[in-house]
């Protein structure tokens, strides 16, 4: 702080020096300046680039706010407990922002794809082996139990819920979980075709899905109910998750309230996702980012993409030996839960194939029961962790 | 912990497709149950009949609708139309029937339209016929 | 062109007074469409390019104030501002169901009614004769 001398003693200079010694350009070291410059990276991958613009804009800006050097005891960092960042970044670590986030992906989703094919679902089961293959990595590599289950759930591509688990478990490694969960979801059409090319033939990747049935709309209301009740019953923790994904599921699929799904899928899901990826990229500051340990985190995650994308397409192909009525593989790459990226990419690599087969559809049944698998594997992982 | 680290993991996987597993199984068989929840009375006579008393035959079957999701779709109409209020306006009603996702507004209500279930007021509005609608053959769904 | 019988056609209340002089004018003008379910024909407020004639369908013709009415009747017609000033639609129409009609250009169509005084005349009066018993005329 400005030093209150005699005025009689005290100089202009003086003044200024001590002024400039509370400002941010005294304050900084290199460190910050490399995660100012990431930030800036994001903001330009989000902007320029499309790369997953709704979320790296705010976590990249987030970043720039949490890295640029503030006087400590003022009350302005992320870390200091009367901040205006604090207060936000609140929702991050009670794992409230994740759940809100849920619902507004419930209120968006369309699960028809999965109940006129619910053979489909084992897809989506199958590529969350990605995420308990990296908790084992990660184990392997050092990491304490807590972390390695944090690490593990990037391979649910699902950011609220790696958000949400690393809040509970590890709170401290968010932003390098969160930017490279986010970072990779963004990467899944880099990620998963040479994986999706090198595990299947062309005879595999030429099967054409059958038309599926109809579904009706009283089945698609009832599905949410039956969901919730049969997966929280099985894992509880994933309660405030799965609980708030199909509450705006059941919102959508319910005539009479339109309204609260619009609210769900609009306004609230914008809101909560600006406050969290700006306080989780505030929160992805230097000292924690910098690290050995992020490297890892980086390296683990890469690695528990490919895993749950070869995990679903390898199950998609023992399917088929019991199968009287083939699935094309290239399905069981969607059940890696980035929606609708991953469905996207096996639409793409099926089309290189034969132009005329459209698996779209069909890959958003694994894809939405992906979020699902996800949700319930960081409720299995938070219990064991807290057990 | 290695060691636990691999229980945890072969346990967590069986756990999430254990999960999975069974609503897969619940729901392929949810259709199933929706439609033999929707000829129960039908069923019900079945049974009756291969252990109940011989009747003779009654006068010719009630009318009932044989064109598939036809009383699914009155019954959406009926929800919708409650929620907007009457009269309504046709379009606003085909536009909120979109949005909520009803698949086939248009086609829909025009059988609703034909079957006197939406009825003009004469005002370029419309209206649900409740009396139509609640009338005991057409419950039969 | 179309793929009903011309007898047929012949007979809808909008064509039925016509000699088979006048008939010869219009029946080559005559074009066989399909609509799909949610299809939009018309706009309020457009030019009125083209005048149709139900052959199968559910249409809704509806104003911007939400109002509405129906037509489904085969030889019913739609777009009568294509020959009737100001040659713009007084509503919008949109299919309910999958349909057929019959169209007809609306610049072609008044050409030949502007040429055709008689023929104008008796076409024009159906039409009038027609929309009069449309629940909603604005």
């Amino acid at each position: 702080m400005i030093g209150l001398r005699n005025g009689a003693d005290s100089t202009l200079m003086e003044m200024f020096l001590d002024f400039f010694a509370n400002t941010g350009f005294a304050l900084a070291d290199y460190r910050n300046f490399i995660m100012l410059a990431i930030g800036v990276l994001f903001i330009y991958l989000g902007i320029a680039k499309h790369y997953e613009p709704l979320l790296l804009v705010p976590i990249g800006f987030g970043i720039l706010l949490g890295n640029i050097p503030v006087f400590k005891g003022l009350g302005l960092g992320i870390y200091e407990s009367n901040s205006v960042l604090h207060y936000l970044y609140f929702g991050v670590t009670s794992g409230v922002y994740p759940p809100l986030i849920f619902m507004g992906i419930g209120a968006m989703t369309d699960f028809s794809t999965l109940l006129a094919r619910p053979v489909l679902m084992l897809l989506g089961a199958a590529a969350q082996a990605g995420i308990f293959l990296t908790f084992l990595g990660a184990l392997a590599l050092g990491f304490a139990p807590n972390e390695a289950a944090s690490i593990g759930i990037i391979g649910g591509a699902d950011g609220p819920t790696a958000i949400f688990l690393t809040a509970k478990l590890a709170r401290e490694l968010i932003g390098p979980i969160a930017v490279a969960a986010y970072s990779y979801m963004a990467l899944v059409p880099v990620i998963q075709p040479p994986i999706m090319r090198l595990l299947t033939t062309r005879q595999e990747r030429l099967i054409r899905m059958e038309e599926p049935r109809q579904v009706s709309k009283r089945a698609k209301l009832i599905f949410p109910i039956i969901a919730v009740l049969l997966c929280c019953f099985i894992a509880p923790a994933a309660l405030p998750l799965l609980g708030l994904l199909f509450l705006g599921n059941l919102l959508k699929e319910a005539v009479v309230t339109e309204r609260l799904a619009q609210a769900a899928r609009t306004s609230i899901i914008d809101s909560v996702t600006i406050l969290l990826g700006m306080t989780v990229g505030a929160s992805t500051q230097a000292d924690v980012f910098l690290t050995g340990k992020s490297i890892g985190i980086f390296i683990l995650g890469a690695l528990s993409f490919c895993v749950a994308t070869a995990a679903g397409l390898l199950f998609a192909k023992l399917m088929n030996l019991f199968l009287r009525t083939k699935i094309n593989p290239l399905l069981g790459a969607a059940g890696v839960s980035a929606v609708p990226d991953s469905a996207r990419v096996v639409q793409m690599v099926g089309q290189a194939e034969d132009s005329t087969n459209f698996l779209l559809m069909h890959a958003m049944a694994p894809n939405v029961c992906g979020v699902i698998g996800s949700a319930v594997g960081a409720g299995i992982l938070w219990s064991f962790m807290m057990g | 912990m290695q060691h636990n680290g691999f229980s945890m993991a072969a346990v967590g996987i069986t756990i999430v497709f254990t999960a999975l597993v069974t609503l897969s199984l619940i729901i392929s068989q949810l259709h199933k149950l929706l439609t033999f929840w929707d000829n129960r009375a039908a069923w019900k006579q079945k049974i009756f009949r291969m252990f109940g008393p011989q009747e003779e035959e009654a006068g010719p079957a009630p009318h009932v609708y044989h064109v598939p999701g036809s009383p699914e779709s009155a019954r959406q109409f009926c929800l919708l139309i409650q929620a907007t209020g009457e009269p309504f306006s046709l379009p606003g009603l085909l536009r909120t029937a979109e949005a909520c996702g009803i698949r086939h507004p248009y086609a829909k209500a025009s059988r609703l339209i034909e079957e006197h279930l939406i009825i003009p007021d004469q005002k370029g509005f419309y209206v649900w016929n409740h009396a139509e609608y609640d009338r005991p053959a057409k419950r039969s769904r | 062109m179309h793929l009903l019988d011309p007898k047929e056609i012949k007979e809808f209340p909008v064509f039925r007074e016509l000699s088979p002089k006048q008939w010869a004018e219009v029946y080559p003008l005559l074009h066989h469409i399909w609509t799909l379910e949610g299809e939009e024909l018309v706009r309020e407020g457009e030019r009125a390019h083209t005048f149709f004639i139900i052959l199968r369908g559910h249409f809704m013709v509806h104003y911007s104030d939400e109002r509405a009415f129906t037509l489904w009747q085969r030889g019913e017609i739609i777009g009568w501002s294509a020959v009737i000033r100001p040659f713009r639609y007084t509503a919008n129409v949109t299919s309910l169901t999958e349909g057929e009609m019959l169209s007809i250009a609306g610049i072609q169509f008044l050409e030949l009614l502007q040429a055709n005084a008689s023929l104008g005349d008796k076409l024009v009066k159906k039409i009038n004769e027609d929309i009069q018993h449309r629940p909603l005329i604005t």
